[in-house]
């Protein structure tokens, strides 16, 4: 009797556990990137392409910056003229559905460093996708390339 | 034969009448010009901010074109983007047109950018880049007289606690600060190099 239903038990905490991260691994970031923090600065911003392969929909929220005290989901925003930023508490991907973080758009700001960075370290931002914590590596770029245009 | 009836003899010969009417003729030409030369400009004018914790004056630093950009250096998105393309459009002047060229960026952030913090934050775009601040009320006499314009904003659900709306333009001035031309919301360097290479 107690080996069947610690099979049970196995088997159902084996589900549930797969399903949450199969959910979160199939939500994918590409090209994850976090400009390097500017001196006079205390905000800078990172970016990164989203693809929701799952079949239902998936919520996005910015938890923390490994290296910063603080980050935000925000979007950049145009009225009267004026360009603006808003914090946002999280983005909804549609099934099959992609979105970009992009400069002049959403991005994930990045508040005051506790630390100094380089070109080509890698910081980790943790998400939440769908209530479950995910960790994605984002690397850190300088804002102006050693070339004429800036790094997107 | 009486005295009047005799032709009178102009007081000024033809030749001399001509030059004096030629003088006066160019002196109103001159001086037109001179007043149309030095009229104030429509949009732009004089910049009187501070430096580095020192007064800086266009006057004192006129250069034949400035590119001149209003923002704050706080900002995690827009700033610094424009600003990496006025950086991208100055790395490809040759070596003769950036002598041409000097690139100014005014912080509106008077309560939290410090005139250290504007400075080194332009001077990362590039090291001839000046960053410029001053009081609330030399930062608002300047914009108005630039066209543009900022809005501060409280934010409290945001960690930085307020965040400020700016107009998104790069600005190129002549030697005495009158725009020769607005460039809004600039998204490559071209967008900016294509306009300032008609003035160079």
């Amino acid at each position: 009797m107690f080996t069947k239903f610690f099979s049970v038990l196995c088997i159902f905490t084996a589900t549930v556990l797969s399903s949450n991260v199969a959910s979160a691994a199939e939500v994918k970031f590409d090209q994850a990137r976090a400009y390097l923090p500017m001196k006079g600065g205390r905000a800078t911003a990172s970016y990164v392409e989203l693809k929701n392969e799952t079949a239902k929909e998936a919520k996005i929220e910015v938890v923390s910056a490994e290296g910063f005290k603080a980050a935000e989901m925000h979007e950049t925003f145009e009225t009267d003229g004026k360009m603006g930023m808003r914090k946002i508490e999280n983005l909804t991907l549609k099934s099959q559905a992609s979105d970009s973080l992009v400069p002049g758009g959403k991005h994930i700001m990045l508040f005051d460093p506790t630390r100094d960075f380089k070109d080509g370290d890698t910081i980790s931002i943790t998400l939440k996708v769908n209530n479950t914590a995910r960790k994605v590596a984002f690397k850190m770029v300088p804002r102006v390339s050693k070339e004429s245009e800036p790094h997107h | 034969m009486s005295d009047s009836t005799l032709p009178k003899k102009p007081l000024l010969s033809p030749l001399t009448q001509i030059t004096l009417i030629s003088l006066v003729l160019a002196s109103l030409t001159i001086g037109v010009i001179y007043s149309y030369l030095n009229r104030e400009p429509k949009l732009g004018g004089g910049i009187d901010l501070i430096y580095r914790d020192q007064p800086w004056s266009l006057a004192d630093h006129a250069s034949p074109l400035t590119l001149f950009y209003v923002g704050y250096a706080k900002c995690p998105d827009v700033c610094p983007m424009t600003l990496s393309h006025v950086a991208g459009a100055y790395k490809k002047l040759s070596e003769d047109e950036a002598k041409k060229v000097q690139v100014l960026f005014l912080s509106v952030d008077f309560a939290h950018d410090t005139a250290a913090d504007v400075a080194n934050y332009a001077a990362q775009f590039h090291p001839s880049f000046i960053g410029l601040t001053g009081s609330e009320t030399a930062i608002n006499d300047t914009v108005d007289r630039f066209g543009v314009s900022y809005i501060l904003e409280k934010d409290p659900k945001s960690y930085l606690g307020y965040s400020i709306s700016h107009t998104d333009r790069v600005l190129i001035l002549d030697r005495r600060g009158a725009v020769l031309e607005s460039i809004s919301s600039p998204r490559s360097s071209d967008a900016i190099l294509f306009p300032l290479k008609g003035y160079l």
